[in-house]
């Protein structure tokens, strides 16, 4: 079995978390910032069920129930192409470039990384998580300068859509019960690591773009990525740089764990299918073309609680059915 | 039909002419009749194989002294049970295992009436002599390396663990060269499981012959085409000790002063002997200047190309001002031009490497000099990409160990952010990152002890402790093994 550790499912969740976050659309205040923490309350309680030291092992489930793994690798799909239309709608924002050669490259790069495996992939996390910490810790030392604390209040505004934004920004929780199955030893430390440090993470760019930005923020579209212009540690040059490759790398990190996720579901099902895992990267491309945007954020995000609870609860039950019967 | 696998007769003179059929009288095989205890016997030596004081001495000598036996068989329970001559001893029974015997250094004594022949080691012929290691120098510790010969090498390592832990077994390679290989090891440190796969790769291995380590690593290696080695080689004595200490697997090839190392851990290009030798404080800096070293000269030449060209708003005014007044009157673009400069240095090394070491050093002179001057004066380069690339590889010297790696990556890096900037930097970095974490052999990611994280390997890695902390807890790479499959 490929297998990983608690460091690794810590770093590929909290990896593909923070990407959605970074493309946060838009900025509710503290209002927001509010409805995040109910949000992550949320979030834990659907983890709950797969806390627990019985839970049905997840290939198993899928191999009972096969129509169950074919959903899984469809929503893995959608969340990965939900990816492309975030990179895509993104790039107004002025950190990266959307054209028909950087997504070529992308692409090209996704291919690949894809290629090696969720275990490669479980490795290679850790080492992006320092750079993402190294970014933040840049962004924030940057953004410090323009802090003006005045411009962050209570308002109670802003609840509602927050919570519901960051509820539906977690795609990668659907991935958790898969994943603890492939865990040397207890996962359960990793996930309940990774909920609180990814709204931690949102907390920190939702207050920093609230003091450091103001208005400027708050009227923008993507508001982090906007945060990332105005955060620069030195007087005379720019950190742009750093802030692309930890965007660029999250990005790849997060569609090479879409691509594996939903490539694992279908070998499973389908054992040949194994090489043509990476045609799922062209798929989402596809897919993130014909419905843009919001269309798939909305279905993914309705999916997302079923899926990471859902399935567990209903093999659990169909286990205890089958032993009472 | 005379064949190696052919048993010898019992009569000495087709013994000989059984020899000399099957090594078409080639005239390096020596067979000398001679009467030992009254029976008619013949020494059979290769020509510059064994060393004719140990031979006068430990053979002949003995055999002279020999009284009167009644007939061969007699003989031969006289040499083989009474007299010890030499400590390398056997009894043959083939044409084959004769010539074996024979060119690997021993004399082999033939007797009429007997269809067995004793063989016994006198080997010695000229051998570079233990000298300094070439690629491995240190400051602090000892100043010797591996040589050619393996049982040399064998010894060296002997006389740093006299312990019956340490292993050697021997196992010819090479259809025709018949090589030796030893697999060293610590019978305590090294699972079973780990020896058994690797004793198979090397005894499974279909080769002609078998002369340098390169030779060997793709059949060790579970993926030879990958970008990062997942064998190390060290030199060293000394190193090669400390790495037996760790669990790790050891193996020489015979006419090779290097020793390949199973597993090789990413973290252990950095490391070197002084690192132990010095206060753990300087040594921790010392490393955290080599993976320093290493970033520059993967990355300098391409952010700098990428800088340039693509975020030109990255760089302060004073900066900007300097490189677009360096770069206004070059007639390359900058990409091109620094892969010409990179070019130009891999070409400069590699003839400084290949020619004598007299005209070596001019060609360096030459390179470094006069074409590097001529070059800028010129204007064909301007002088900060000269600067950097300079930078970039003198970097490089730091990390000899992944010389083949960065090589060729800094030369993508740089056409990755000629042409896509930081993005394709960046892409590239997690397609080598993706690669390296892929590199595994026998179930070692050589990621490790990063990822997977094993806190305690971390020790000597983010830091050096001191020794005291160290010996503790008798560490072994066993413990970064993950089960494959």
């Amino acid at each position: 079995m490929n297998r990983l550790d608690k460091v690794q499912l810590f770093a590929l969740l909290l990896l593909s978390g923070v990407w959605t976050v970074l493309c946060t659309p838009a900025l509710d205040g503290t209002g927001g910032m509010l409805g995040a923490v109910l949000g992550c309350g949320v979030q834990l309680l659907l983890c709950l069920p797969l806390l627990r030291e019985s839970v049905p092992e997840f290939s198993r489930t899928i191999q009972q129930h096969r129509w169950l793994g074919i959903v899984y690798a469809a929503y893995f799909t959608i969340w990965g192409s939900f990816g492309f239309s975030q990179l895509h709608d993104a790039a107004p924002a002025g950190l990266h470039a959307w054209s028909g050669g950087a997504v070529l490259l992308i692409l090209l790069t996704c291919l690949y990384t894809s290629t090696a495996g969720l275990r490669t992939a479980g490795r290679a996390a850790p080492f992006l998580a320092v750079l993402l910490l190294l970014s933040v810790a840049v962004l924030t030392i940057g953004a410090g300068k323009r802090i003006i604390p005045e411009r962050l209040f209570l308002q109670t505004e802003g609840i509602r859509s927050g919570f519901l934004s960051y509820l539906a920004g977690s795609g990668e929780l659907a991935a958790v019960w898969l994943l603890l199955g492939r865990i040397r030893g207890s996962g359960n430390p990793a996930v309940l690591a990774y909920l609180p440090a990814k709204l931690g993470l949102y907390l920190l760019l939702s207050c920093l773009s609230i003091v450091a930005g103001g208005r400027l923020t708050a009227s923008q579209q993507y508001p982090f990525l906007t945060l990332t212009a105005l955060a620069q540690p030195l007087e005379g040059q720019r950190a742009d740089a750093l802030y692309l490759l930890a965007f660029v790398t999250l990005f790849v990190m997060h569609l090479t764990l879409m691509t594996g996720l939903a490539g694992h579901c279908l070998t499973l099902l389908y054992p040949r299918a194994e090489r043509a895992v990476p045609l799922l990267l062209p798929v989402m491309l596809l897919l993130s073309r014909i419905f843009p945007g919001e269309g798939l954020q909305m279905a993914a995000a309705c999916c997302m609680p079923v899926l990471t609870a859902g399935g567990v609860l209903f093999a659990g039950l169909r286990e205890r059915r089958r032993a009472a019967v | 039909m005379l064949t190696e696998q052919t048993h010898l007769p019992p009569v000495l003179a087709e013994q000989l002419a059984g020899l000399r059929h099957l090594t078409d009288g080639s005239s390096d095989l020596l067979a000398e009749p001679f009467l030992c205890g009254g029976i008619s016997c013949a020494l059979v030596t290769c020509e510059g194989m064994i060393s004719n004081a140990a031979l006068s001495d430990l053979v002949i000598r003995p055999l002279a002294e020999l009284q009167a036996v009644p007939d061969s068989a007699a003989l031969f329970r006289k040499i083989c049970a009474e007299r010890m001559l030499t400590m390398d001893k056997a009894v043959v029974y083939t044409f084959g295992a004769v010539l074996e015997r024979v060119y690997a250094g021993f004399a082999v004594l033939l007797a009429e009436g007997q269809t067995g022949a004793v063989a016994c080691g006198v080997q010695g012929f000229d051998r570079r002599s233990i000298g300094e290691p070439s690629g491995e120098t240190n400051i602090l510790g000892a100043h010797e390396g591996f040589t050619e010969a393996i049982r040399t090498n064998l010894s060296m390592l002997r006389r740093r663990m006299k312990t019956p832990l340490l292993k050697f077994e021997l196992h010819p390679v090479g259809r025709l060269s018949r090589t030796d290989t030893a697999l060293c090891y610590l019978t305590d440190r090294v699972p079973e499981q780990l020896i058994r796969r690797i004793r198979e790769a090397i005894t499974h291995t279909e080769l002609d012959t078998l002369l340098t380590t390169g030779y060997l690593q793709p059949f060790i290696e579970e993926k030879p085409d990958g970008l990062f080695d997942s064998v190390s080689l060290t030199e060293r004595p000394d190193v090669l000790c400390a790495k037996l200490l760790e669990g790790r697997v050891a193996v020489f090839i015979d006419g090779n002063p290097f020793a390949l190392v199973i597993p090789k851990l990413f973290a252990e290009s950095f490391q070197s002997l002084d690192d132990y030798s010095y206060k753990p404080w300087y040594a921790a800096f010392i490393r955290y200047v080599k993976y320093g070293a290493f970033f520059l000269t993967l990355l300098l030449p391409a952010l700098y190309t990428a800088v340039s060209v693509h975020h030109p708003e990255l760089l302060n005014s004073t900066l900007l001002l300097l490189l677009t007044k360096a770069e206004a009157d070059e007639p390359l673009s900058l990409p091109l031009e620094a892969i010409g400069v990179l070019l130009m240095y891999e070409i400069i090394r590699e003839a400084s490497l290949r020619l004598p070491k007299v005209v070596g050093g001019a060609v360096s002179i030459l390179g470094g000099l006069i074409i590097g001057d001529a070059a800028v004066a010129s204007g064909l380069i301007s002088t900060p990409m000269l600067t950097v690339a300079a930078i970039a590889v003198t970097a490089g010297f730091i990390v000899p160990d992944l010389t083949p790696a960065v090589t060729l990556l800094r030369l993508l890096f740089v056409a990755a952010g000629g042409l896509w900037g930081l993005s394709g930097i960046g892409l590239l970095g997690m397609a080598v990152l993706f690669a390296l974490c892929s590199t595994e052999d026998y179930g070692f990611p050589v990621t490790a002890p990063l990822s997977p994280l094993h806190v305690r390997g971390l020790r000597d890695v983010l830091t050096r402790i001191g020794f005291r902390k160290m010996q503790r807890g008798n560490f072994t790479v066993e413990e970064y093994h993950e089960q494959t499959g």
